[in-house]
């Protein structure tokens, strides 16, 4: 795992308020984000949907459409460079050499009318300013890197030949032409079947390893981050509820939302009885005077609807409740 | 007693032309399926996209031609019935689709569309309807006074929870769970399970669960039914199949389920070692010859590639098409490797 050093990360995101246009003005969809991101690091960052997870990786790469959303705090800083600072002439350099992104729909990120070959080809000549000849040899290269088989005739193919686990290994071969400092994976395997979600996942971590390359995974499946991640972030409702080393997630959860969260994942041949958490993830333009999960957490009391609920560290944990201390949360299984 | 639903042979094509002059290509999305289901009985039916086990609930409720075999609800065909008898027919079994944001009516007031479902039956209308309508609501939690609102005033386990109320209201025998509760959230979809338990225990339901996340298939159901391109590949007992796979294909299932807390797990990693499949799912216009599978299958076998293998009842109770445990594999170096990967999924989880 990193070193937690100051300037060691790779990316440093602090205090980082998004916010969407809604009926009634502005309404921030991701609340006061921090978090850093060490070399060689998987960060998983999970969360429902509505949670902001994905909103904050878009944001970071100025990705969000600009009329109906606005950044209005914080700091993004990858290695050196101010990211929320940088014209979009810069933005476009950083994306694709310094990061590279994969979604979960990868058809909607290749392009139809190219081939997959001639897509990655492009982006090793953008970014690195390599010959025709030399771009094409590493597009293929990359392609049977990733799993690809006869890589060199599947390149010339186009994106609708592929399977949806063959458009994703494209993508990552995409992602990493140029060998970035960054990968930002948003629900890479959702869309896929079980069996290929387990070798995509394996790719990944074969690829981190292999060099020293960190990863930002976004999804909603514990059970995946559990797999792949060095340490664990908790979204709730636009705000971080919970960060920890992965396995002190889910033994102890210090927060009583990743505590149901953990509940409500149900294992393979468990005899446990289904427990969800009761209601709904709050819609982003609903105010709480306290903490956002306390109409649906079993454990609030008067306090926790008193004022708003900082993300602190207390008994070496960082996380978002005033009754972390007190409370013995259950974890997985 | 008749089974509920007896599928027997049932097999759905889909054709293609790609190009005038070309030959036409079939598909088959169904491959001479045999299932039943008893009166009150759940049954699971996995598979990866393309498996074909969509198809198989289309073509029960009629969206999708059969092309051969039968299709019986409690002994009655529902491929030969017309008209009266097939509205009838149609009556005792109902669906519940993924999707609870495209699977209501946006105009239609909740009212509206639980007591349509009476009306194209020719059953119950007016004032009795809608009362019937509001206990069914009230059944799957949710309040009388919801009648009158419409679908975009629910969240998405809500919406789930009206269409499960819709499925409901012709009294149905079974109901058929395509992903029901693939589309919600985690913390969502554990309450709408209970529900579907709850219910199903009070009023006897037979249940058809399809969905792609063994844990959740497995305490929802009596039997599972493994489907690889369009073939069962492996039915028996919930517990039995999770536990004890007759199938490599189950078995590559069951590992690359990802376990919370297995991260650095040696039995994790060497189950995936033994167990994971090679590649991607072969292109279903183009399926290999032989068993299906086998372009994928870690325990392959020369037998394999050309002839389909037979379907064959093991102890347990469970009946799998695989040539491992016939007379053919049985001693093989694969069936060997084979049952050493089964005792190993088998072994309890050492406690992390």
């Amino acid at each position: 795992m990193s070193i937690d050093l100051p300037g060691q990360h790779v990316l440093d995101i602090s205090h980082l308020t998004v916010e969407f246009r809604t009926g009634s003005g502005w309404s921030p969809a991701v609340r006061d984000l921090s978090l850093t991101i060490g070399r060689n690091e998987v960060f998983g960052l999970v969360g429902e949907s509505g949670s902001g997870k994905s909103v904050s990786a878009m944001s970071i790469l100025g990705l969000l459409p600009r009329r109906s959303t606005r950044i209005s705090g914080g700091h993004v800083r990858l290695g050196k460079t101010d990211l929320l600072g940088a014209t979009s002439k810069q933005l476009d350099q950083v994306r694709g050499s310094r990061v590279g992104m994969i979604f979960q729909e990868p058809m909607t990120s290749l392009n139809p009318a190219y081939t997959i070959g001639e897509q990655i080809a492009e982006s090793v000549r953008r970014h690195r300013g390599a010959t025709r000849r030399d771009a094409w040899d590493r597009a293929v290269s990359l392609l049977s890197r990733v799993g690809i088989p006869t890589a060199a005739r599947n390149a010339e193919r186009y994106p609708h030949h592929f399977s949806g686990g063959m458009r994703q290994r494209a993508m990552i071969a995409m992602a990493l032409a140029c060998e970035p400092e960054l990968l930002i994976a948003d629900e890479p395997t959702t869309a896929l079947d079980v069996t290929v979600q387990a070798l995509i996942l394996d790719l990944i971590a074969e690829l981190q390893a292999e060099s020293d390359m960190s990863v930002l995974l976004i999804t909603h499946d514990l059970a995946v981050v559990s797999e792949v991640a060095d340490r664990v972030g908790v979204m709730y409702a636009g705000e971080l509820v919970e960060l920890a080393p992965t396995a002190d997630v889910f033994n102890a959860p210090q927060h009583p939302y990743t505590s149901g969260l953990l509940s409500s994942i149900l294992a393979l041949d468990s005899t446990r009885e289904f427990a969800g958490i009761p209601g709904s993830v709050p819609s982003v333009d609903r105010e709480f005077p306290g903490c956002r999960f306390a109409d649906r957490c079993d454990f609030a009391t008067d306090a926790c609807t008193e004022g708003p609920v900082a993300l602190r560290r207390s008994a070496g944990r960082t996380h978002r409740c005033l009754r972390a201390d007190e409370l013995v949360l259950e974890g997985a299984r | 007693m008749n089974p509920i639903l007896n599928l027997e042979r049932v097999t759905v094509e889909f054709v293609r032309q790609r190009a005038l002059g070309r030959p036409r290509q079939v598909l088959h999305a169904v491959n001479e399926v045999d299932l039943q289901i008893a009166p009150g009985e759940a049954v699971g039916l996995v598979g990866e996209s393309g498996s074909g086990k969509s198809t198989v609930a289309r073509a029960i409720t009629g969206l999708n031609p059969v092309a051969s075999g039968s299709i019986d609800i409690d002994g009655n065909s529902v491929l030969r019935a017309k008209g009266k008898d097939l509205r009838a027919l149609r009556r005792r079994f109902q669906m519940v689709f993924q999707d609870p944001y495209s699977s209501l009516d946006p105009s239609m007031s909740i009212g509206s569309t639980l007591t349509e479902s009476l009306t194209v039956h020719g059953l119950e209308r007016g004032p009795s309807a809608t009362e019937r309508a509001a206990d069914m609501l009230t059944a799957v939690g949710l309040r009388a006074a919801d009648l009158t609102k419409y679908p975009h005033e629910f969240s998405g386990g809500q919406r789930q929870r009206i269409a499960i109320a819709r499925a409901l209201m012709t009294d149905p025998d079974l109901i058929i769970l395509d992903e029901a509760v693939s589309a919600l959230d985690v913390s969502t979809r554990a309450q709408v399970l209970a529900l579907l338990q709850g219910l199903r225990r009070d009023r006897q339901l037979a249940y058809l669960f399809i969905g792609h996340d063994l844990a959740v298939v497995q305490r929802m159901s009596d039997r599972i039914a493994v489907m690889y391109l369009g073939r069962i590949v492996e039915v028996g007992p919930a517990d039995e199949v999770v536990r004890n796979p007759q199938h490599p294909y189950t078995a590559s299932l069951l590992a690359s389920v990802p376990q919370v807390g297995s991260r650095g797990g040696e039995r994790s990693a060497e189950l995936r070692r033994r167990l994971h499949v090679r590649a991607d799912p072969p292109d279903p216009w183009n399926p290999p010859a032989g068993c299906a599978f086998a372009t994928r299958c870690p325990f392959v076998m020369e037998v394999c590639r050309t002839e389909t293998p037979p379907a064959v009842e093991v102890a347990s109770g469970a009946v799998t098409r695989c040539h491992l445990p016939t007379d053919t594999g049985r001693g093989t170096e694969s069936a060997e490797r084979w049952n050493s990967a089964r005792e190993l999924l088998a072994a309890p989880t050492p406690a992390s």
